[in-house]
């Protein structure tokens, strides 16, 4: 039988002394809220929520100083397609969509 | 600033710069704007709670995924509804006390914009968890968050919908002949 205890699991003190587990706390902690919350909010919260956690990944790469140009890049793209929710929910889901193809070339941007 | 220029201006800020906003200020927007909106039976059975803790923020966030990234500031309006219903009987439902909320959420809204900040309302969140996260006594339900803080950026203003409105019976036009349209 597979052995399933968590072998990496520190004490609360030991992680509560590095800031990147806060950050990543906070990322999946947000996570968990978001799919709590979603399953009584409009459909199209769905992929809304789900870019606000790719845009929060990018800030939180700052914050861990592990930053790059092409998550800069990500993180910008992303705020632009979120701001397209002013103009629709439909201008918003083809903005999302169209994001997908351009991950190629965010990609292979410099690191 | 004008009333009509902060109305047709302010915006729902969901990205905020590093850069934290005095609790005098928070305090001005509660007292100064948010107290004076009507309440029904007049109640005022509001209170609001003023977060700027970082632990309590992050507390917050945890269970809000509404809340707008990095605010510095969130103001939670909860609703006693024990007074509520004490004060104004029927008035003093949780449907009354959330339009409560909702005109003391725009008074505030709109000072904070006067004052050269940004705010996002917020309805997206868990009430179990706020409460828990600020350890509110039973009586109280919050019903409203405020993120509050000073720009990244203005955000674009949604077109808005001006076919909403009649003259007295159902489709009426009014004595110029106008019909429907805000921008006629």
């Amino acid at each position: 039988m597979a052995d399933r205890t968590c072998k990496g699991a520190g004490t609360a003190v030991e992680d509560k002394a590095r800031p990147e587990e806060s950050t990543l706390f906070l990322l999946a902690g947000w996570a968990v809220s978001s799919a709590g919350n979603l399953v009584t909010e409009p459909r199209a919260y769905g992929p809304y929520r789900l870019l606000q956690m790719a845009r929060r990944i990018c800030d939180a790469s700052e914050d861990m100083a592990v930053s790059s140009r092409r998550l800069a890049a990500l993180g910008q793209r992303i705020d632009e397609v979120l701001e397209t929710w002013a103009a629709g929910e439909d201008a918003f889901l083809s903005a999302a969509q169209a994001l997908v193809p351009e991950l190629v070339s965010i990609s292979r941007s410099a690191k | 600033m004008e009333l009509l220029e902060a109305i047709r201006m302010r915006r729902s800020c969901r990205r905020f710069r590093r850069e934290e906003v005095p609790a005098t200020i928070l305090r001005r927007l509660v007292c100064e704007a948010a107290i004076w909106a009507p309440t029904g039976g007049n109640a005022q059975a509001w209170r609001f709670g003023l977060v700027t803790d970082p632990a309590l923020l992050e507390a917050v966030t945890l269970v809000s995924p509404g809340l707008p990234a990095r605010a510095h500031a969130v103001i939670v309006i909860c609703q006693d509804l024990t007074i509520a219903r004490q004060r104004s009987r029927n008035f003093g439902n949780e449907e009354y006390a959330l339009m409560d909320t909702a005109m003391a959420a725009q008074n505030l809204m709109l000072m904070a914009h006067s004052l050269g900040l940004g705010t996002c309302a917020v309805a997206s969140f868990h009430r179990g968890g706020i409460k828990a996260a600020l350890e509110l006594p039973e009586t109280l339900v919050p019903q409203l968050l405020v993120a509050v803080g000073y720009q990244a950026a203005t955000p674009v203003a949604p077109a808005r919908n001006t076919e909403v409105w009649w003259c007295d019976r159902h489709g009426g036009q009014d004595l110029q002949g106008g019909r429907d349209g805000c921008g006629r």
